[in-house]
């Protein structure tokens, strides 16, 4: 891939001002920034204001595989396509030690570039996270404070009673209290 | 979008002063410096971990796009988390409801609370549209008479709603009206296979835009049952996708636009196994083609293909294949000849079973390939997986021809599970 010669660059500069240079097959696969080439409004510095740096180098590094992906599987004998398996395996690997916040900071960068498969790897990555967990452990997790007053939450409690009771989460809860 | 944008960079402004210490270090270790360092190496300096509320910045979109991949119990389980949350589960366009009892009886509360707790979910959303609808269902005991009268009630909601995506798993009996849910787009229902009483559709022709079917054990061809009787025919012209388990009392019509097709069918019976080969030589955009019935199904299959050649599958791109009996060389021929009506084939699974020799499976033919399979090549192939229960099952004509296929070829063998050799031998439900 290396010997094509010319290849149109784009720089893009995140949040904290820090300014990276990709090809433009890389900024594409952002549909945001697609749209944006594609109308021709961008031939300077691409500000990302709503990304940091160090997200923003994950995201690149994302979008660098999938062009990877893509750019061969046209040919017939492509090494580096891969069937669903491996697809989910590097998904994973992908995800793998990132934290709730940084996952949190990835979604945002995702869906605001509009990058469907990444979204889809945080969206997973947090859906696993959640799935049957207390509220209070939510909260924990990504730092919620919890705005509620005492009487707020047990009037919800007792709104969504029907929901809540028989829960063994939410009785295991309140006898723990 | 913009004012999102907005408010986001201003809430980054105010981190950034909060923390005004850890960016001066994230800046000094700056991104050009870590090229070439492994992923895992760079999350290290990228992860500050700053105690912060993130998942509070995320969009609403967002947010509901996760709660739309959780049980319901559990989305509205996070209206308690914070302000922001607390009606955020009324929107979600997913409704995913799950019981599962070995012995209820009509005293025993959670199953009256299961069907209150559903009636409750759909009286407290909010107008948002609503586009998935679970629901999984498994009942050994009592009370199954009046989760009918409330599932009736259900359909009847969703099917206002609109919604695109439906999915059952139940071992009850069910009658479902399917031809007011016009908007479906993805269907899959899985009945218990052992269970007499399965689901009763009344239709399936009325979906137009359905994408992706997958029927598995409803209707399942039980002894004494006349297929004619309860015929069902379905036609959906645009489907995708289609995954067919143990059913076989369905006539098909207009599946010419299928890129996916999964059969898996014991039966012999003669109607059944016309009608499912007639799904297989219909299918000329096929890419992806599964096929696990018996042998006698094998043949047939074959024959008909050989009856009408006019059509190769040109768009085939992957094979999966689950010989019984597959220690009888007659196989051989008829693979080779499969293998020859996909140009441009690129994977091919081939797992096998020997047959059982308790139920009189023996192979006591003792039949030579026609075709030398040393001398076959194939243009594409990339790939091929054998996934084999025993070692000799796959004789020796067999390893000829896989190793004379193509020169530059992957050879990945698998030996089965001893357990899930039991399961595909005899259909078993898949595990739920």
């Amino acid at each position: 891939m290396s010997e094509s010669t010319e290849k149109k660059m784009v720089r893009l500069r995140s949040s904290d001002g820090e300014v990276f240079e990709v090809e433009e097959s890389v900024a594409k696969v952002a549909k945001t920034l697609q749209d944006m080439l594609e109308e021709d409004c961008a031939d300077a510095v691409i500000p990302i204001t709503c990304v940091r740096a160090p997200i923003l180098t994950k995201v690149i590094d994302y979008c660098k595989d999938q062009v990877m992906i893509s750019s061969s599987s046209s040919t017939t004998n492509n090494p580096n396509e891969r069937t669903e398996q491996e697809r989910k395996a590097w998904g994973q690997k992908f995800m793998e030690g990132v934290d709730s916040s940084t996952l949190c900071e990835l979604l945002v960068a995702s869906n605001f570039l509009n990058i469907e498969g990444l979204l889809n790897l945080g969206v997973d990555k947090m859906v696993s996270m959640i799935q049957g967990k207390y509220p209070q452990e939510i909260r924990d997790m990504f730092n919620v404070v919890n705005d509620f007053t005492p009487e707020e939450e047990e009037e919800i409690r007792n709104q969504n009673a029907w929901a809540f009771e028989r829960d063994p989460y939410y009785k295991k809860r309140s006898s723990s209290k | 979008m913009l004012d999102q944008i907005n408010e986001i960079s201003h809430k980054d402004k105010m981190m950034k002063q909060q923390n005004e210490h850890n960016k001066e270090q994230l800046h000094m270790t700056s991104v050009e410096s870590l090229e070439g360092v492994p992923m895992e190496e760079k999350l290290k300096f990228v992860v500050p971990d700053l105690g912060e509320d993130r998942i509070s910045e995320l969009p609403e979109t967002v947010l509901l796009h996760i709660l739309s991949y959780l049980p319901t119990k559990d989305s509205i389980r996070t209206s308690l988390v914070a302000k922001r949350w607390r009606f955020l589960w009324k929107a979600v366009p997913s409704l995913n409801f799950q019981f599962s009892m070995e012995r209820s009886s009509l005293r025993n509360p959670s199953h009256k609370n299961f069907l209150d707790f559903v009636d409750k979910v759909f009286m407290h959303r909010d107008s948002s549209a609503l586009s998935k609808f679970c629901v999984s269902y498994f009942n050994y005991g009592a009370g199954v008479i009046s989760f009918k009268s409330r599932f009736k009630l259900w359909t009847e909601a969703i099917a206002r709603a609109k919604v695109k995506s439906l999915e059952l798993r139940f071992n009850s009996p069910l009658t479902l009206q399917l031809s007011t849910m016009e908007t479906l787009e993805m269907l899959r229902l899985v009945a218990n296979t052992w269970s007499r009483q399965n689901l009763n559709l009344h239709s399936l022709s009325g979906l137009r835009h359905l994408k992706v079917l997958k029927l598995a054990g409803i209707l399942n061809v039980i002894r004494n049952y006349s297929i004619k009787d309860c015929e069902i025919r379905i036609s959906t012209p645009r489907l995708k996708s289609f995954f067919l388990e143990g059913c076989s009392n369905f006539a098909f019509d207009g599946f010419c636009s299928l890129s996916k097709l999964v059969i898996a069918n014991n039966s012999s019976d003669p109607i059944c196994v016309s009608r499912l080969c007639k799904i297989v030589t219909a299918g000329t955009h096929l890419k992806i083609f599964s096929w696990r019935c018996s042998y006698s199904m094998w043949s047939e299959l074959v024959e008909n293909l050989r009856a009408c050649v006019a059509t190769p599958f040109t768009n085939m791109k992957q094979l999966c294949l689950h010989l019984y009996r597959c220690n009888c060389d007659d196989y051989v021929d008829s693979v080779i000849y499969l293998l020859e009506n996909c140009p441009n084939l690129e994977k091919l699974v081939i797992t096998g079973f020997e047959g059982r020799p308790d139920l009189g499976e023996h192979c006591d033919k003792n039949c030579k390939p026609a075709t030398d399979p040393s001398n076959f090549t194939h243009p594409s192939l990339k790939e091929i997986e054998i996934v084999y229960n025993r070692k000799d099952c796959l004789q020796r004509e067999w390893l000829k021809l896989l190793n004379g296929c193509s020169p530059r070829l992957k050879l990945k063998r698998t030996p089965m599970k001893k357990r899930r050799l039991v399961e595909c031998q005899y259909f078993a439900p898949p595990s739920f």
